[in-house]
């Protein structure tokens, strides 16, 4: 029953090796989505390549129904499995300025990542970037400790948030998705063809 | 094309429906509110003045001071051998190796027993568990153990015993407040109680 | 049906999106957390400060958290997720024919512009990726994955934010 390293079942330093094989096929399946170029990821923006939404609401949805899946078949010890904890004041901001970064800077890191692998100048400028910018909250760490700590909820699930069972959640957020893929589809019939 | 499309939509609307028919199986990773109340009404976590001496003065190495008073005041004064995780940041992660193990006894102690026990049931919350409160505090200490009253003549003997315990036991940790700032008991080593099974540590 | 042809050079978005999920799905269950990539830079960072000012790095809490352990930070998960990150796109890019070292930008902006613009967003993505404990792989991407509250909060602000600015920034783009 998964997952594997934490109970020792693959030892230390194979984690390695794992991070490094799942790293290969993550940067593998970016690329070829076409996650290496930034007017590409923009155009979700402005209405004229949705290549973004699709691919990452289909990741999210494919990596939660199958971690449902393995739970209930008991595959997998979710209790186990890294759940991010939820400081809400400071998710919140740190996702508006990473929102304001995306649209300036056109990448995230991971897609960043990618580009600079298949020499993207602007993905290599863009890491330095972030560099930079973990350095300065590094250096100033000091003045935001009490705020990035504030609002603890825990390792808070979405559904508990809502008040809603799992399973319902679970099935909105795929019907959600699936209207979104076909109003995306209908948008950018309509928006004008940007070149790229 | 669209018909490839329906198809698979109709696949992800058909594994939605299962997920949501699926009885529920609960994980829990934080302590449900009605045990906490429970547990808060429980009286098992306070540790006296005395018995943490004795712990102290026996030597006991299965239990870590915690002081959750500001930087301040534990300069000022602090038990010997304690760590210092002021209340504000008692939910870190930095601090919470600290408080996972399990081999120890957690104990919090403030000036008085009030922000210790906020510091506890934060951490019972997070269903961290061998942990206590120093009844009284800091205050309780040292009118207890650093400058012990003498009882009334017709007081019963367990009194005098106790008080003579607590004479001893102001003497071995220097009798004065003040002084005892400087009484270097050695920090505690971190014992890590190896657990096989570990939760993934994550971060972007 | 130039743009048709240039866009089926790429893997249809669904299916890339179904590969994604599996190789995050694949993460949680050999090593019980999903992807990302702003902590390797954190752990370059953390490497970087330790090793020019170590007196600097262990008075501060943040870069002391990462080489108070005894070993180096560099020696992270997501660090060799990373350099996988990077030569599997490198391996992709070469068999697609899309190795080539260049500035991709709007014809309406210059290059020069364009890597302003850059740096400018790679410095908020990094100041924002520590408020938010993580990026749009690890935070929300990831997060949305285990259903945590998080990653929903990151991911709405990410996309809701940047659909906001996007008026503003549509020079640099179209």
């Amino acid at each position: 029953m998964g997952p594997l390293v934490t109970q020792d079942i693959i030892g230390g330093n194979w984690n390695f090796v794992l991070a490094f094989i799942l790293g290969l096929f993550f940067g593998g399946v970016l690329e070829q989505a076409g996650f290496s170029s930034s007017r590409k990821l923009a155009g979700v923006f402005y209405g004229y390549d949705f290549v973004v939404l699709r691919v990452f609401f289909t990741a999210a949805i494919t990596a939660m129904v199958g971690l449902l899946f393995f739970h209930y078949f008991e595959w997998i010890d979710l209790s186990l499995v890294y759940v991010n904890p939820t400081f809400w004041p400071s998710a919140l901001t740190g996702g508006a300025i990473m929102g304001l970064g995306f649209i300036v800077g056109g990448f995230c890191p991971g897609t960043s990542v990618c580009a600079a692998s298949i020499g993207k100048i602007d993905a290599m400028v863009f890491l330095v970037g972030i560099f930079i910018g973990i350095s300065l909250f590094g250096f100033t760490y000091d003045w935001w400790v009490d705020f990035v700590f504030a609002g603890d909820l825990g390792r808070i699930k979405v559904y508990d948030s809502l008040g809603m069972r799992q399973g319902s959640f679970a099935f909105m957020l795929i019907a959600v998705a699936l209207i979104a893929f076909y109003a995306t589809r209908w948008i950018e019939k309509r928006v004008k063809k940007v070149e790229y | 094309m669209n018909i490839r499309y329906a198809f698979v939509s109709a696949i992800a609307i058909l594994l939605g429906a299962v997920l949501m028919f699926l009885p529920e199986k609960q994980i829990k990773i934080e302590k449900d509110p009605v045990d906490l109340l429970l547990a808060i009404n429980d009286e098992s976590r306070w540790i006296s003045t005395d018995e943490l001496a004795h712990s102290i003065v026996e030597k006991d190495p299965y239990f870590l001071l915690i002081d959750v008073r500001s930087g301040d005041e534990y300069q000022n004064f602090s038990l010997p051998g304690s760590l210092h995780i002021p209340l504000d940041s008692i939910q870190s992660p930095n601090y919470l190796p600290y408080l996972q193990q399990e081999g120890l006894r957690k104990i919090f102690y403030s000036n008085t027993s009030a922000k210790a026990t906020q510091a506890w049931v934060l951490s019972k919350r997070r269903n961290l568990s061998n942990i206590y409160v120093l009844e009284g505090g800091v205050n309780r200490w040292a009118e207890t153990i650093l400058n012990p009253v003498k009882p009334a003549s017709t007081a019963p003997q367990e009194e005098f015993d106790l008080y003579s315990f607590r004479v001893a036991a102001s003497q071995y940790f220097g009798n004065s407040a003040e002084e005892t700032v400087e009484s270097e008991a050695p920090k505690k080593p971190m014992i890590q109680v190896s657990r096989k099974k570990k939760a993934a540590q994550g971060g972007c | 049906m130039e743009e048709n042809k240039q866009a089926s050079k790429y893997m249809n978005p669904y299916l890339a999106g179904f590969l994604l999920g599996l190789v995050l799905l694949a993460s949680f269950y050999f090593t019980g957390r999903g992807l990302g990539a702003s902590g390797a830079v954190k752990s370059v960072v953390v490497t970087t400060v330790g090793t020019v000012a170590p007196e600097f790095a262990s008075s501060t809490l943040f870069f002391e958290s990462g080489a108070s352990e005894g070993e180096s930070p560099l020696k992270s998960w997501l660090v060799f997720e990373v350099l996988g990150v990077l030569l599997g796109g490198l391996i992709s890019g070469a068999f697609a024919g899309r190795l080539k070292l260049k500035v991709e930008h709007s014809p309406k902006i210059s290059s020069k512009t364009r890597l302003i613009a850059a740096v400018l967003g790679g410095i908020l993505f990094g100041i924002g990726s520590q408020f938010g404990r993580g990026c749009t792989s690890g935070a929300a991407l990831s997060g949305m994955a285990v259903l945590s509250t998080a990653g929903f909060i990151s991911m709405l602000a990410i996309f809701g934010t940047a659909f906001l600015f996007a008026y503003f920034m549509r020079k640099l783009w179209i």
